[in-house]
């Protein structure tokens, strides 16, 4: 099965069966007024069956984001947020409001889904079209729920887990991601209104890999979701989460928080594809992409893998980090961001070692096209105990054209004599041999451009789980579509 | 099969072809010769469409259509080859996957089937064994890590797999020992045959033991100097190009 | 310190006479400092550097001259020295076509000089140190050399300090096709708590040929902060080459701006430090047009407490074209309590570029190490080996033999103690 009839299963499941499964649009017709404040936090708390403390929380968050700024060291520029002028419980648009067949939605957007080779029922879900017929899996999802709560793994939206398993919650959520960590995950912290819960319990091997498929669907709206992965000792999971969003005029926010906490001997392989709608070519519209996703690695021997390919969102800021903690941990970090148009990447990792013989290990690929900015920020942090900590950095960056930006901002940090940390980097441009000898051998310009990119991210695409990197080998072929030649 | 007439051309705004006249027949194996800045190299790119490779005089017909019109992979699917005297390294793209893309690129334009894998594997194999190309070699990024004969090798299994009906090998000797030469040069004589025309570009006699040419060609100062069978390269071999450039640069 | 103190010093020291444009000049740097302030650590520059040490204590403007001036480093130079930031003596046996002399003299001698070159290079909100310099600056050194020129003897300026707060402000003008090498050593007397604030510009015009050596040896429990900006022309090049031995709080920032074709600049540094020594090598390379080369490499080995910082930024402006620009930044750990803060920074918007940076932090490499000692070697000079070869790398690239030796033999003689 491939991820893109997975996910159309997943996604068909959640309509069918709402509240069971993966990623949950909320399907409630009342709708809060536009704006923020404490009361629109009491009235999601509530609609959700919250208990006191989680409601506590969210408010203790709203009123620390009160007092706080909008971060403005990344190098991206975006008109103001009206952070009043959005919905924050919304409901999505019930079926009769979207386009009611294909013949409705944008042909640009139905040809990206053909050459993604998406399957035409996915197609009509994708575009936002309510359709009945691919509503009836409903069936498969029960066979995973029935295969994953045999090994004891619990995998739901959030807001049950609240409700289903209080005491796993209330422990870990916001112990990676604290309430009042930074703008984005304040504010999320404040109104988040779904996401998903795994928890993997000692010693078991989930049986098979948990994909989240995230998309905005509904105008004015942000999506605040928010994941919170617990590997218990000498577990193993991997999670794979997909994003995209429907073509729209207007800007959208999209302020996620993943949260991974690792006990002993634990593992996590978390992987991203990220194609949120990244605005068109003259820079209307497209997500604001601005995530904060963190792992503690708690426990000894324990491994978290972060791999990303990040090609849509007009702005993505977003630096999935691992804090190293127990000792002899591992964090990982593969990413491709590529961008065009008139897209902005802020996005990186950091690497906090704590714990003895830690390591880390960064491949950062960025590739710029059109116009658009790409920046590589990450920080590697040896702290005073990181005996024998290790870190190796690659951060390569590829520019296709003469009118964009690429940019490299690592942050070193050694406080510690027996730690190594060994940073490489390079920028050039896409070879002009290259584009020509595979030309000379038949290749299209688009298709040359496609294989010498996809070449330059194959150390990161082979992270990947199979299903997902063939998805991802063609996304960047479509996402750097007109900047060839 | 390709006529060439009052060919001019500059690159960087320098003109370094200056009026080229050459028939290949159908079938046929050309030779051209020349000293090191001749203009070998810049005739290759120019009958590949290379861009910077500006033709501003004369024309090339290539089985009856003006080449300037065409793309560089249009002339590629039109069956245009050229074996690159520096093979380019594409790291991360595996050799499997370059070759079954190119394959299927060129038969596509040419409205042929596309192969799937398995056709492409049977097609690809019976090649790489007769050029004794290891599968490791295959799953390597195209050209990386390769040594200059395996390179050659390389060239040679392309032009093999996408059956070109004109093939321009540049210098595909250079920096192969003698062993390595027999290998390569094998390869292209099993390619020949009455359909397909070959320009072969070289510096040195040596490789015209191997590959033995209908015609020879002496290319000095952007000008064919002389032409005549594949004796003119044992002459050249004796005299070397002396005689040649200094008699272009008098005319 | 409180503004109010510093504003008192401006008040005192900003120029009664000579010309307006100077007057102008500081007045205005004393407006952007005032209204700047020393930079806190939330300045993203600043942001591994702490100016406390001088913020806390504000230093006397006049300082009686240190009694005894040490022998020169390099045999047969140009010599000018410097005393708590006022010259002594001059220059003797200029070439024809070379004017080397204080900077004061200069202004009441030869102000058109200066005019128009004086803060051209060194200035700005974003830099507010500069600013100070300006404004209470009272001498420094003047290296004018005629186009065509080639200064055969190296120059040599010492800057002797014992106390107080000096601001040294100092200007290459080099004409098309000069060439001349600068060596700038700082060197302190006593136990330190003093200040220095230094400022060099350089205006290199097309084909001219410098090279810039600094030496910094202050006293353990100075602070040492100094400015390059400089200016390269077509085909212009400058080498130049920092070694930081000491100072107690030091801060070397260099604003090298490619402003013609062919430009290139090689910006290299050692730091070795030891005690709570912080030293910060902050580099801002900018690729303005197209074809031109720069190289960083700036290597250290950190001791005791100490810290270093080093921030390198390589730009390549828009339509920039055919740049090469490469960074390298190596630091060896032998304490616990050191710290190494690296920021190799790109920020590339042209295209046609090969950029470049590497960095690594770490101790010593053990398997080297390993064979040496394999061999018989003992283990402590097996170490002092494998940190003069780490260092050596760096130092083969200074392009003076004489000067290279002087650096050589200063890295041996820290390596010993």
């Amino acid at each position: 099965m491939s991820y893109t009839s997975e996910t159309a299963d997943q996604v068909s499941s959640i309509a069918g069966d709402k509240y069971k499964y993966g990623f949950v649009t909320d399907i409630d017709t009342e709708l809060a007024p536009k704006g923020l404040n404490e009361d629109i936090i009491r009235f999601i708390s509530a609609k959700k069956e919250e208990p006191e403390w989680l409601l506590e929380w969210r408010l203790r968050a709203y009123r620390r984001w009160l007092q706080m700024e909008e971060p403005s060291w990344a190098k991206v520029e975006y008109p103001e947020i009206d952070f009043q002028d959005a919905y924050y419980y919304a409901a999505p648009k019930s079926k009769e409001d979207g386009p009611k067949s294909l013949d409705e939605v944008d042909p640009e957007l139905l040809r990206t889904y053909e050459k993604l080779g998406i399957p035409l029922h996915e197609q009509q879900m994708l575009a936002g079209v309510a359709v009945d017929a691919v509503f009836d899996s409903v069936s498969v999802a029960t066979t995973f729920r029935k295969e994953l709560a045999k090994a004891g793994v619990i995998f739901c939206p959030i807001s049950e887990a609240v409700r289903e398993h209080p005491e796993l919650v209330q422990k870990y959520l916001g112990s990676v991601v604290p309430y009042s960590d930074n703008f984005y995950a304040t504010l999320n912290s404040a109104v988040f209104t779904d996401g998903s819960f795994v928890y993997i319990p000692k010693g078991v091997r989930c049986p098979m890999e948990l994909s989240t498929y995230f998309r905005i669907n509904q105008a004015n709206t942000g999506q605040f979701e928010r994941t919170l992965i617990v590997a218990d000792e000498g577990s193993y999971v991997s999670y794979l989460e997909g994003c995209t969003a429907p073509q729209r005029d207007e800007n959208q926010l999209h302020a996620a928080v993943v949260e991974l906490v690792l006990l002993d001997d634990a593992e996590i392989k978390y992987s991203t594809v990220q194609n949120w709608y990244p605005g068109d070519e003259n820079g209307n519209g497209g997500i604001y992409n601005f995530v904060t996703k963190r792992a503690a690695c708690r426990g000894r021997n324990s491994k978290v893998s972060w791999t990303q390919v990040e090609t849509g969102s007009a702005v993505t800021w977003k630096y999935p980090s691992c804090i190293l903690q127990g000792d002899n941990s591992i964090g990982e970090f593969y990413s491709v961001a590529i961008t065009n148009n008139l897209q902005q990447a802020d996005t990186g990792t950091k690497m906090i070692h704590i714990g003895e013989n830690t390591s880390s290990t960064i491949i950062a690929k960025g590739i710029s096209a059109g116009r658009s900015q790409s920046t590589y920020r990450g920080l590697v942090r040896m702290q005073p105990g990181a005996k024998g900590g290790r870190n190796y950095t690659q951060c390569d960056s590829l520019l296709i054209g003469d009118k964009c930006g690429a940019h490299t901002v690592p942050y070193i940090e050694n406080r510690n004599r027996t730690a190594q940390i060994e940073h490489e980097a390079t920028t050039a441009k896409i070879s002009e041999d290259q584009l020509f000898y595979c030309r000379q051998r038949g290749l299209s310009d688009e298709e040359a451009l496609s294989m010498i990119v996809n070449g330059f991210c194959k150390q990161v695409l082979q992270e990947l789980p199979m299903e997902f990197a063939v998805e991802a080998q063609k996304l960047v072929g479509i996402s750097l579509e007109g900047s060839a030649g | 099969m390709l006529e060439i007439k009052g060919l001019h051309a500059d690159v960087d705004g320098k003109e370094i072809l200056k009026g080229i006249d050459l028939s290949i027949g159908e079938g046929e194996v050309h030779a051209i010769m020349g000293p090191n800045g001749s203009g070998k190299s810049t005739l290759s790119y120019v009958l590949s469409g290379r861009d910077g490779y500006d033709v501003t005089a004369g024309t090339i017909t290539y089985r009856g259509r003006d080449l300037s019109e065409l793309s560089i992979e249009e002339r590629a699917a039109e069956g245009i080859f050229l074996g690159f005297q520096y093979p380019v390294e594409l790291p991360g793209v595996s050799s499997t996957t370059f070759l079954k893309t190119a394959l299927n690129a060129v038969r596509r334009q040419r409205g042929q089937d596309e192969l799937d894998a398995v056709q492409f594997m049977k097609r690809l194999r019976v090649h790489t064994k007769a050029l004794n190309i290891s599968d490791d070699m295959l799953r390597r990024g195209v050209n990386v890590g390769f040594s200059g004969g395996e390179k050659k090798r390389n060239e040679i299994l392309q032009m093999a797999l996408l059956e070109p009906h004109f093939a321009v090998l540049d210098e595909t000797d250079s920096g192969l020992d003698i062993d390595a030469l027999k290998v390569v040069a094998e390869g292209v004589n099993a390619l020949r045959g009455p359909k397909r025309s070959m320009l072969v570009i070289t510096h040195y006699q040596r490789l015209l033991d191997y590959i033995v040419p209908d015609y020879v060609h002496v290319l000095a100062h952007g000008r064919i100097a002389r032409s005549g069978g594949k004796e003119l390269a044992l002459e050249l071999e004796e005299k070397g190009y002396g005689a040649f450039v200094s008699g272009t640069e008098a005319a | 310190m409180a503004m109010e103190a510093y504003q008192a010093q401006f008040a005192a020291h900003l120029p009664k006479a000579g010309p307006a444009w100077l007057a102008d000049l500081r007045q205005a740097a004393a407006a952007r400092f005032s209204a700047a302030g020393l930079p806190d650590r939330k300045v993203e520059e600043w942001r591994y550097t702490n100016l406390k040490p001088v913020q806390e204590q504000l230093f006397a403007l006049d300082t009686a001259p240190v009694g005894d001036t040490p022998p020169a480093l390099l045999q047969d130079s140009h010599r000018l020295v410097f005393s708590n930031g006022v010259l002594q003596g001059s220059a003797d046996d200029l070439p024809d076509g070379v004017r080397l002399a204080g900077m004061a003299e200069t202004m009441a001698e030869n102000p058109g000089l200066l005019a128009g070159h004086m803060g051209k290079l060194a200035q700005g909100q974003e830099l507010p140190l500069p600013a100070l310099n300006q404004a209470l600056s009272r001498d420094g050194y003047v290296l004018a050399i005629d186009p065509g020129i080639s200064v055969s003897r190296p120059i040599e300026i010492l800057f002797l300090s014992d106390g107080g707060a000096s601001y040294p402000r100092n200007l290459i003008l080099a004409g098309a096709g000069a060439q001349a090498t600068v060596v700038e050593h700082y060197l302190g007397l006593g136990g330190g708590g003093y200040f220095i604030n230094a400022v060099t510009e350089v205006e290199a015009a097309a084909g001219a040929k410098l090279q810039r050596y600094k030496i910094q040896q202050d006293a353990s429990g100075s602070s040492h902060i100094a400015t390059l900006a400089g200016q390269l022309q077509d085909g212009a090049r400058l080498e130049n080459f920092d070694l930081n031995l000491g100072g107690q709080l030091v801060r070397s920032e260099i604003h090298m701006a490619l402003q013609g074709v062919g430009a290139e600049a090689a910006l290299n540094g050692v730091y070795l430090l030891r005690g709570k020594q912080h030293c910060d090598n902050a580099i801002q390379m900018d690729h303005a047009v197209g074809a031109t080369n720069s190289q960083q490499d700036y290597r250290g080995i950190l001791d005791d407490h100490a810290h270093a910082v080093f921030q390198g930024k390589i730009t390549v402006r828009p339509d920039a074209q055919g740049i090469e620009g490469h960074q390298l930044n190596k630091t060896l750990l032998l304490s616990d309590e050191a710290e190494i803060d690296s920021k190799p920074e790109l920020q590339i918007l042209a295209d046609d570029v090969k950029c470049s940076h590497g960095a690594t932090a770490g101790e010593l490499d053990e398997t080297g190490l390993f064979y040496l000692r394999s061999r018989g070697i003992p283990e402590d000079e097996a170490r002092q080996l494998l940190m003069t070869a780490f260092i050596s790398e760096t130092l083969a690239k200074i392009d003076s033999d004489a000067v290279r030796g002087i650096m050589e033999r200063l890295v041996g003689e820290w390596m010993a103690a």
